[in-house]
């Protein structure tokens, strides 16, 4: 299998190796295999990626290349495997992002989107939108780290367009 | 930058999960945007006032366009109120209200969720947190005489009415609910006196109903795509002469005209529009009683909403060939109700109630109640609702009535 393996350098200088089918989860890196702009002994360097967040994209990565081979595999699997196979990947996305903190989950979503991995965009967006609903806007601010750049006449004015009392 | 003695080059800029420094980074709009389009609009008015980006981005043609692509588009509720005292009606939308307890222990803190329950003591907060908020209001002609229909994202009202026998309602305005702004639709080719609207697979067909038996060029139909008006074959069939125009509705996607002559009998005639033909219906007199009354079709199945104070949701069982009661409201019973309607709500119904309030002030009040029945089909035969919230959303002077209770698609 040592072909199919590719490595890995992030900006911090760790190197990782990983199955190339892993790999092309990422459409930057699937370019970069296609064009053979990847030397065999030279590791592909990811200057945006730091190591930590980069071990987490690829966690994901292994994870799902295994279930989309056993989408091959099983082809003519009953819907209730299909279903308890569903179950089980969301349940390890549900841990896997339960497992990191939001900073962690915020860098880990623009590594998606430098690598161009649409699944786990979507899975830590996903992640963000249910858990700003139901939150009070200084909650959000929180979240997200930032600040409130109203001043308190133009809050004043968006409460009173959205005006929750019968005006 | 704290003072380190390693190299800076190979220093991780991120600390580890356990790292004391805590840099959220910043995302660039286009996964802000994947995000807040993930969000249900119920929660908007509130995330726009966390900051101005915020606010910019929740009105953005951007969002909408990624709602769109992610399919993650939901039914929206409107509902407008007439002001007794002036002609200009006032329009809200169903949302979040602003007022809940933060709960700053979970690092997402805890979100307000509770299971449903019937505020026992009827008071005016909601305990879903529910609410009707106000949007922009139009203004525009007279209020008295008008319809209203939504395709897709956008409401449209027609207001019909004459002066000089001349009548003047030659175009539809309507508001996108995205950006709660009301526009003008071209003008249609022939002015109505007392149209009648509905919406058949995204086109909106508007009937004329003072037109004395003559049926020619009574239905137009207007293309929101295209922006084009064009007239609708008339009904020729033989059985339709000397007949006027009562009501009109949509069923499985064909549209019916209920017709009666001048000795009150009923007749009734559907066009299909994918034949582009009339044909001559007997519409039964059950289905008919249940158009004229507050009425909503979800999947085919008709959910009929009997003005009495049993408080009963019916639907007509076609196999069956029968009304039967909508089981498992019956904690919505006991609730005191006047003047109410029922809307299909993506696959959901919503009802909407008043509640007179005693109170000792000038104004007497009234209670807005609402409440979201989600249906669930056992068997393939029965239909059994569930009560998914149900609250008080707005408190408005008794003197206001109930115009139009609308569902956007958003």
């Amino acid at each position: 299998m040592s072909s199919n393996m590719i490595m890995l350098k992030s900006s911090d200088g760790a190197s990782f190796e990983i199955e190339e089918a892993a790999a092309r989860k990422s459409k930057i890196i699937a370019n970069m295999i296609e064009v053979e702009c990847v030397d065999e002994d030279k590791a592909i360097p990811l200057q945006n990626v730091t190591g930590n967040i980069l071990a987490l994209v690829i966690e994901y990565c292994n994870k799902h290349i295994v279930d989309d081979d056993d989408d091959v595999a099983t082809e003519e699997a009953s819907e209730e495997e299909e279903e308890a196979k569903k179950k089980k990947v969301d349940d390890w996305e549900a841990e896997f992002m339960n497992s990191m903190s939001l900073e962690t989950m915020f860098e880990l979503l623009l590594a998606a989107n430098y690598l161009n991995i649409k699944s786990l965009i979507d899975l830590v967006c996903q992640t963000i939108a249910n858990n700003i609903k139901d939150k009070t806007p200084e909650e959000v601010r929180k979240i997200f780290s930032i600040e409130n750049d109203f001043t308190p006449e133009e809050e004043e004015e968006i409460r009173k367009e959205n005006a929750w009392a019968f005006g | 930058m704290p003072w380190s003695s390693s190299n800076p080059s190979t220093m991780p800029m991120i600390g580890k999960d356990s790292s004391p420094v805590n840099i959220i980074p910043y995302l660039p709009d286009d996964l802000l945007l994947n995000c807040l389009a993930r969000v249900s609009r119920l929660y908007y008015p509130i995330l726009s006032l966390v900051s101005k980006r915020f606010c910019s981005l929740l009105t953005s043609p951007e969002l909408y366009k990624t709602r769109t692509l992610l399919g993650s588009t939901e039914s929206c509720l409107y509902v407008c109120l007439q002001s007794p005292h002036s002609s200009k009606p006032h329009w809200f939308a169903l949302s979040r209200g602003p007022t809940r307890t933060p709960n700053p222990s979970s690092r997402w803190f805890i979100p307000c969720f509770s299971p449903f329950r019937i505020p026992r003591n009827r008071a005016r907060t909601s305990s879903s947190g529910n609410l009707l908020v106000s949007v922009a209001a139009h203004n525009f002609g007279p209020m008295r005489r008008w319809i209203s229909a939504t395709v897709g994202s956008d409401i449209y009202i027609m207001v019909g009415g004459y002066t000089n026998h001349e009548p003047w309602a030659r175009v539809l305005f309507f508001m996108d609910c995205r950006s709660h702004t009301w526009h003008k639709s071209p003008s249609m080719l022939v002015a109505k006196k007392k149209p009648l609207m509905n919406v058949v697979d995204g086109k909106i067909y508007v009937v004329e109903t003072s037109t004395n038996c003559d049926f020619s060029n009574v239905i137009e139909v207007f293309d929101p795509k295209t922006q084009i008006w064009e007239h609708v074959l008339s009904p020729t069939c033989a059985e339709i002469r000397g007949t006027y125009i009562e009501k009109s509705f949509v069923f499985e996607g064909n549209f019916y005209l209920l017709l009666r002559d001048e000795f009150l009998r009923d007749k009734n005639v559907v066009y299909k529009p994918k034949e582009n033909k009339w044909d001559v219906v007997g519409v039964g007199f059950k289905m008919l009683m249940a158009r004229l009354f507050y009425s909503c079709v979800i999947d085919n199945v008709l959910y009929f909403w009997y003005p009495d104070s049993s408080f009963m949701l019916k639907w007509y069982d076609y196999e069956g060939g029968s009304w039967r009661d909508l089981k498992g409201l019956e904690e919505l019973h006991k609730l005191p109700k006047l003047g109410f309607c029922c809307v299909s709500y993506g696959s959901k119904i919503v009802l909407l109630w008043e509640e007179n309030v005693s109170s000792s002030g000038f104004t007497k009040k009234k209670m807005v109640w609402c409440a979201e029945i989600v249906l669930e089909t056992h068997n393939g035969q029965e239909i059994l609702g569930k009560v998914m919230w149900c609250d008080v959303v707005l408190t408005v002077p008794k003197s206001y009535p109930l115009k139009q209770l609308l569902v956007a698609t958003i």
